[in-house]
């Protein structure tokens, strides 16, 4: 599969970044300022405006080659927003998405960091670590980033990234304020799933909400997710040209618009 | 019915702050220079820009979420005007089509424009 390459700072996009959503509404309005609405539901699109400066020769170079790779508007690849979760459901650990051990059990209307009930109590009532774990299709060459709000006075818990075999996790002891940690990884395997967990030891049991996986080094605002992620595995660019300004030796420029159907 | 999202501080919009009203008079004029008006709407309609900067990424986020549970300009959803707090219970967004920029760290910006609907 063709992916959108990172740059060296291991993320795909650079401040400025926009993102554009499109929704088709047929909108009639009458006389009498009365409005009625149909909605288009597969119509929507989502385009993002990507603004590079100072790039290396390299990065240009990677990107240039997907370019060529796909002519321009033609063939498609995989787009791991770095302004977005790439995780579904990021609080409702139910949902099928998500992945629980058996012996986790999981009550969910906790209280959470916000004040509001949307986290969930897990407890490890095994002898063995049981894992909450999501599995997304995407490469073990990108650069990733996994994240969550725990709470528990004194409860060990890992967060963990494995792709293709290879497993970087970190252990974490909770405090009974709420808190984020985060683990961050280049799995580096050429698998085409990666797979993002917490694990409880035996006995734990820990307030859990706000999971997030990111396609960058370190954790971003955190992103609620339901149906849709930041996962596109059939954007393409937006444009048929590419055009580059370079600046000086080996500072480059470009405008780059991607788009995709959302997900 | 859903509500417009509040930013962190509690507020719906920013300064610069733009409200719209609206009516809609059909005019027919004669030959003989007199005209006669007709009042099309039977009261008159409000619409307002939130133009909003410096947003952390939940906030732009939240917005973001808003406006996709919207999907776009389908939904309807109850608004509370920032000029004077008062409640309008059937409003939906005006813009088929928004952008969530990510200037800076803790500098999202976007522009949803609401509309009052009848």
């Amino acid at each position: 599969m063709r992916y959108f390459p990172q740059l060296e700072t291991r993320t795909a996009g650079q401040y400025p970044l926009r993102r554009e959503r499109q929704e088709r509404v047929v909108r009639h309005e009458s006389l009498d300022g009365r409005l009625r609405a149909y909605y288009d539901g597969t119509a929507g699109r989502v385009t993002w405006l990507l603004r590079y400066d100072g790039l290396t020769d390299a990065e240009r170079s990677a990107i240039e080659d997907l370019f060529d790779e796909c002519e321009g508007r033609l063939l498609d690849f995989v787009f791991l927003d770095p302004a977005a979760n790439l995780l579904r459901w990021s609080e409702d650990y139910g949902q099928s998405y998500w992945s629980v051990d058996p012996l986790l059990l999981r009550l969910p209307d906790a209280d959470d960091p916000w004040g509001t009930t949307r986290a969930s109590q897990l407890t490890n009532s095994g002898i063995a670590p049981q894992r909450i774990a999501q599995t997304i299709a995407a490469s073990g060459t990108q650069q990733y980033c996994f994240s969550a709000y725990a709470a528990g006075a004194g409860q060990t818990f890992r967060l963990r990234i494995d792709s293709g075999g290879v497993i970087v996790e970190r252990e974490f002891i909770a405090t009974s304020e709420w808190a984020r940690y985060s683990v961050e990884a280049r799995p580096g395997s050429n698998a085409e799933t990666v797979t993002f967990s917490v694990s409880l030891n035996p006995g734990a049991s820990l307030k859990v909400t706000g999971l997030q996986a990111e396609a960058q080094v370190a954790p971003g605002g955190y992103k609620r997710t339901t149906t849709r992620c930041g996962l596109y595995p059939n954007a393409r660019f937006a444009e048929d040209e590419l055009a580059w300004t370079q600046q000086a030796p080996n500072y480059n420029a470009a405008e780059i618009r991607i788009e995709s159907r959302p997900y | 019915m859903q509500e417009f999202p509040r930013l962190r501080s509690g507020a719906v919009g920013q300064y610069p702050s733009q409200r719209l009203m609206r009516f809609s008079t059909q005019v027919m004029w004669f030959v003989d220079g007199s005209e006669q008006r007709f009042r099309e709407f039977s009261g008159p309609l409000r619409r307002w820009v939130i133009e909003l900067r410096q947003l952390d990424e939940e906030e732009l986020d939240a917005l973001e979420s808003f406006f996709l549970s919207e999907q776009g300009g389908y939904g309807t959803f109850t608004f509370v005007d920032p000029w004077d707090e008062a409640e309008y219970e059937d409003c939906s967004l005006e813009n088929p089509d928004a952008y969530f920029d990510y200037t800076g760290f803790h500098d999202g910006r976007t522009r949803l424009v609401v509309r009052q609907n009848r």
